[in-house]
């Protein structure tokens, strides 16, 4: 019975092209859609639990109660893990210091790598699949090092790592480090562990605060970690003091995050990767959809064989088993298809997208059961409905009838509330889509407060192995390249850097202030083009201006002048930027800074995140931890970075010149995983756009088709041409304007909370729902305006002599 | 094998009821081979199509060798349609896309049976039929006469004890209308059951009793003379 069921299906498809192709063909893109962002969400959700006994391993998040302090900080102090030994005896845990762009040099090359610094028992907790040696031995020895077999093919190409040495400079210092072990390449989706390891100097106990490491604790079991983490305030009280008459632990908090929990932690990257999954399902509904249109559509045709069938003895539930067989086949047929188009684009997905996905097809994340499961599933979710409609029909009726049956008027109703469903997402999709592409763009153009264009930063600066003078002839030589008009020194790069916040409470006012305090060096605000409010730049002819090597107890001694942003002003109470100027900012009462200036917000930080209130203070001298700005003369950024590199070249020959435009850097930093986003989203929603077309399109096509009669004879009775197309091209419509009345809604709630995640935003214009919704339109017209068409235009005497 | 008491049957559409029958009685003997004829619209086919139980009467009662099928499950009237029906249509009823060996073997599809049975049992049909040289054809590919004879292949492939034919020779030319007509006949000879609807006088004569039917009600009902 199966048998010769997939074999008039078969011969159907051959038979009926256009139809197989429209219905295999939406599935298949649809399943391919569906697929992709499968993937994805399977890859971002993955993360580290390819790891034996990622359930047991929990990472140290260290915050502090400061306003603007983010939530989640998950690093720690370097000497925690030896006080919570003290303190608990049997804790098991591992220290990780990432060294990241560190210098290695191999004989005469010399490049920048991640660096993982770990404590000997790292490798315990994240076991690798050791090629040659022992990891676990190795980091107990200083000077010795394990490399992937990736980093090993890189420096060594086929020649034995084992026993060669590498160079780096780690704090500051060149250190020769031998291979002693080599390991597999690591899952991509891990997110701690780089190509090379190294030992991490022994425990160091204390209270300081040098957030430099990050901490992670093994428990048996979640109830354990619940149970250890209860006793960490107690610890805090224990170790550490407070500065502002609070108990150490209402200041400062230290959690346990599961190490599984650890990438998607910001609520924002979760709600990415479950709109990329509903985007996926979504699309691949609108495929369904399509398939059970189409089914029922032809289902008439199909009415005769299926009345026949009834006729020969075979029952309704044999009937609706074959249907659903023959669905599940189409399903198979489908994914076999997509599963080839999924192949065909992941590599464009993955280079759009910046993602590294891939297919597995044997072994642990293999794609054929998931795959076999969507095949079942989408074979009986789409073939559901045609299965029981055909089942249904009267086999008398339909024997006896010249017309093939068409579902009546429920058939009917049916599919046009079908496809009104699927454009709504369609139409919704696209706004979205227009609104993500607008935010995009608006974030890469927006007023930051500082012309962006032309400007060079330089990260390199920040190598431990630079020393004073060499930052300093390095800033002169910069300054004198003919191409650069200006160089300015910060210790706050515009993507990142050391993050200083100050919390000033006023025990006498109860004022509560958190600024962020950045060092700037001579011509810093000339080079950024920053818009000056009120007041003047830092100028070496005001020696008040200098607070160079002074930190906060010697600035509150000797008080220095400072410049503030606009949202400084607002904390303190200050009403205009011209008040401002010649004021004493009172933090709190033992601080006496001077307001010389008041500039506009500069945006260095991510698009997302509201500016905050900045304080400027002099520092002008370049120093560690400084980098500067270039300022190259318009249009001539490509020149002004190779004449940059000569000079470092010249100057620090052993240290690796980086430097990228500001642009980039901020795009890297801020806007790209956005963007990246973005780009899979549209991907999606374009797709889902064609495949509700393709549904259309076939739609179309089947019911001018039977409608062939009716035409002959309105035009028979006068109707034009015109009048038909108006006729037959109205209809068709209706559903999809419909559709704005789901979609717009929809889409209004959805991208009005995405936007919000954003401090700098676009305005939710009508402009996006209205061109989405008229390019709905327009594609749905040249979808069907084809085939009415031709209809439209037969001959009425052909149309009725035909029937 | 068949008796019929009281069958109605009557169709609505939005507000309009059309009685296609009323009150039929009728009682068809094993081995019999009945016309039935009268003007479109009479209720010929729907008499057939309750005889075939792919409809239902509105009243009355229908006996199937003893047993009353008016009212029974859906799955029983299959099973009896598989195992004891034929049927053959005016407009032949093959599906397109099989060939004509394969829409013989469709009258077996759904009974349990081994397939090297099946083989024998479609080959047996199509040389009874005199079709076997075209089996691997489609039916587009045949004329009317030789699809028709490849429909009834498939009505009595399945060894059927009562075969319906509804206009079995309408879409026929003479020569062909007349080799279904003495196919019939022979199966007719070798016991089986048959009930054809015809419009044509010459085709009701060959049968052994003729009803005649008009505005849903059975006029007449002769014996050929023998």
């Amino acid at each position: 019975m199966i048998g010769t069921s997939l074999l008039t299906l078969y011969r159907s498809l051959t038979r009926h092209k256009l139809f197989a192709a429209l219905n295999i063909g939406g599935l298949a893109l649809g399943i391919a859609v569906f697929l992709v962002l499968f993937l994805f969400v399977q890859f971002e959700r993955g993360y580290d639990r390819q790891l034996p006994g990622w359930d047991k391993i929990w990472l140290v998040n260290t915050s502090y109660a400061i306003p603007g302090f983010p939530a989640v900080n998950l690093t720690s102090d370097s000497g925690l893990l030896k006080n919570l030994k003290t303190d608990f005896a049997d804790i098991d845990g591992v220290r990780l210091e990432e060294h990241q762009d560190t210098a290695v040099r191999n004989g005469r090359s010399l490049t920048t790598e991640n660096v993982s610094a770990v404590d000997p028992g790292w490798f315990r907790l994240f076991p690798a699949t050791a090629i040659e040696g022992d990891p676990i031995a190795v980091m107990n020895q200083p000077d010795m090092a394990v490399l992937t077999r990736s980093a090993a093919q890189r420096f060594f190409g086929s020649a034995p790592a084992i026993g060669q040495s590498l160079i780096m400079t780690i704090g500051g210092r060149e250190r020769p480090f031998q291979i002693a072990a080599l390991l597999d390449d690591l899952p991509k989706n891990m997110t701690y562990g780089s190509d090379i390891f190294i030992g991490l100097p022994p425990l160091e106990g204390g209270n300081g605060s040098d957030g430099s490491v990050r901490l992670f604790l093994r428990f048996p079991d979640a109830s354990a970690a619940t149970a250890f983490a209860d006793k960490l305030p107690a610890f805090i009280d224990r170790h550490e003091e407070s500065s502002l008459g609070q108990k150490p632990s209402d200041f400062k908090k230290l959690t346990l995050t599961p190490l599984a929990e650890v990438h998607l932690i910001q609520p924002k990257d979760r709600t990415v990767v479950l709109t990329l999954g509903l985007v996926g399902a979504l699309t691949l509904l609108i495929a369904i959809i399509n398939y059970v249109n189409l089914a029922t559509a032809r289902a008439g045709l199909r009415a005769r064989e299926v009345a026949l069938r009834k006729v020969l003895g075979a029952t309704r539930r044999a009937l609706i088993l074959q249907l659903l067989v023959e669905a599940i086949a189409m399903a198979a047929l489908s994914a076999i298809l997509a599963l080839a188009l999924t192949e065909l684009a992941l590599p464009f997905v993955n280079t759009v997208g910046g993602t590294s996905l891939s297919i597995h097809y044997a072994g642990t994340g293999s794609i054929l059961f998931p795959l076999a499961l969507l095949i079942v599933g989408v074979g009986i979710v789409a073939g559901f409905y045609p299965a029981f409609i055909l089942s249904r029909f009267n086999p008398a009726r339909v024997l006896a009838s010249v017309r093939t049956p068409g579902g009546g008027k429920a058939g009917v109703w049916l599919r046009k509330a079908l496809v009104l469903g699927q454009f709504a997402i369609a139409i919704a999709f696209t706004i979205g889509t227009f609104v993500l592409i607008a935010q995009t763009r608006h974030v890469r153009h927006s007023d930051l407060g500082f012309d962006r264009s032309g400007l060079i930063i330089v990260p390199s600066f920040l190598a431990d192995a630079l020393d004073d003078a060499q930052r300093a002839d390095l800033l002169r030589a910069f300054r004198n390249l003919p191409n650069v008009e200006s160089a300015g020194m910060s210790r706050f790069l515009p993507t990142g850097g050391s993050f200083n916040a100050s919390r000033y409470v006023d025990s006498a006012t109860g004022t509560d202030i958190s600024v962020t305090e950045v060092d700037v060096g001579r011509d810093f605000f000339t080079t950024y083009h920053s818009h000056l409010l009120a007041g003047r730049f830092f100028d070496d002819a005001h020696v008040s201006d200098d607070a160079t090597g002074m930190d906060r107890e010697a600035l509150n001694k000797n008080p220095r002048n400072i410049i503030l942003n606009r949202t400084a002003l607002s904390q303190l109470g200050i009403r205009s930027p011209q008040a401002a100027i010649g004021q004493i900012a009172k933090f709190s009462s033992d601080t006496q800074p001077r307001i010389i200036g008041v500039v506009e917000d500069m945006r260095f930080t991510s698009p997302r995140d509201p500016v905050g209130a900045v304080v400027y203070h002099y520092v002008p001298r370049a120093a560690e931890g400084m980098v500067p700005t270039v300022r190259a003369k318009a249009g001539d950024t490509a020149a002004t970075l190779a004449a940059m590199e000569a000079q470092w070249r010249s100057i620090a020959p052993a240290v690796p010149f980086r430097a990228k435009s500001v642009d980039d850097a901020l795009y890297q930093r801020f806007y790209q995983q956005d963007a990246q986003r973005g780009r899979l989203f549209t991907i999606g929603a374009v797709l889902a756009v064609v495949i509700g077309c393709i549904g259309l399109y076939g739609l179309a096509a089947f019911d001018t088709s039977r409608r062939v009669r009716e035409i002959g004879i309105r035009k028979a009775l006068g109707a034009s041409t015109r009048d038909i197309l108006r006729l037959l091209i109205g209809q068709f419509l209706r559903p999809v304007l419909l559709a704005n009345l789901i979609a717009w809604p929809l889409a209004y709630v959805a991208m009005r909370q995405w936007l919000s995640g954003f401090d700098d935003r676009v305005a939710l214009s009508p402009a996006y729902f209205l061109i989405a919704s008229l390019i709905a339109l327009a594609i749905a017209v040249a979808t069907v305006f084809a085939q009415s068409w031709r209809v439209a235009r037969a001959e009425p005497a052909k149309a009725l002599r035909y029937e | 094998m068949i008796q019929l008491e009281n069958i109605s049957r009557r169709f609505r559409a939005d507000e309009i009821e059309t009685t296609a029958l009323a009150d039929i009685d009728l009682v068809v003997e094993a081995g019999e081979f009945l016309a039935v004829m009268g003007p479109s619209g009479c209720g010929k086919s729907t008499l057939l199509n309750i005889l075939g139980t792919i409809d239902r009467p509105s009243d009355g009662v229908y006996r199937f060798e003893g047993e009353d099928i008016a009212r029974a499950p859906e799955a029983r009237l299959a099973r009896l349609r598989r195992d004891r029906l034929g049927f053959v249509f005016q407009s032949f009823n093959l599906i397109d896309e099989l060939t004509i060996r394969e829409n013989i073997a469709l009258g077996l599809a759904y009974r349990t049976m081994g397939s090297a049975e099946k083989r024998e049992r479609v080959t047996a049909a199509m040389d009874r039929v005199g079709i076997a040289h075209r089996k691997d054809h489609h039916p587009h590919q045949l004329s009317g006469g030789q699809q028709q004879r490849a429909a009834i292949a498939r009505a009595i492939v399945g060894d059927p004890k009562l075969i319906l034919a509804d206009e079995p020779t309408g879409n026929l030319d003479t020569e062909n209308g007349a080799q279904v007509m003495n196919i019939l006949t022979e199966l007719n000879g070798e016991g089986a059951t048959i009930v054809m609807v015809t419009h044509s006088p010459a085709h009701a004569d060959i049968a052994k009793r003729t009803v005649h039917m008009l505005d849903g009600r059975i006029l007449t009902s002769a014996r050929r003379a023998a």
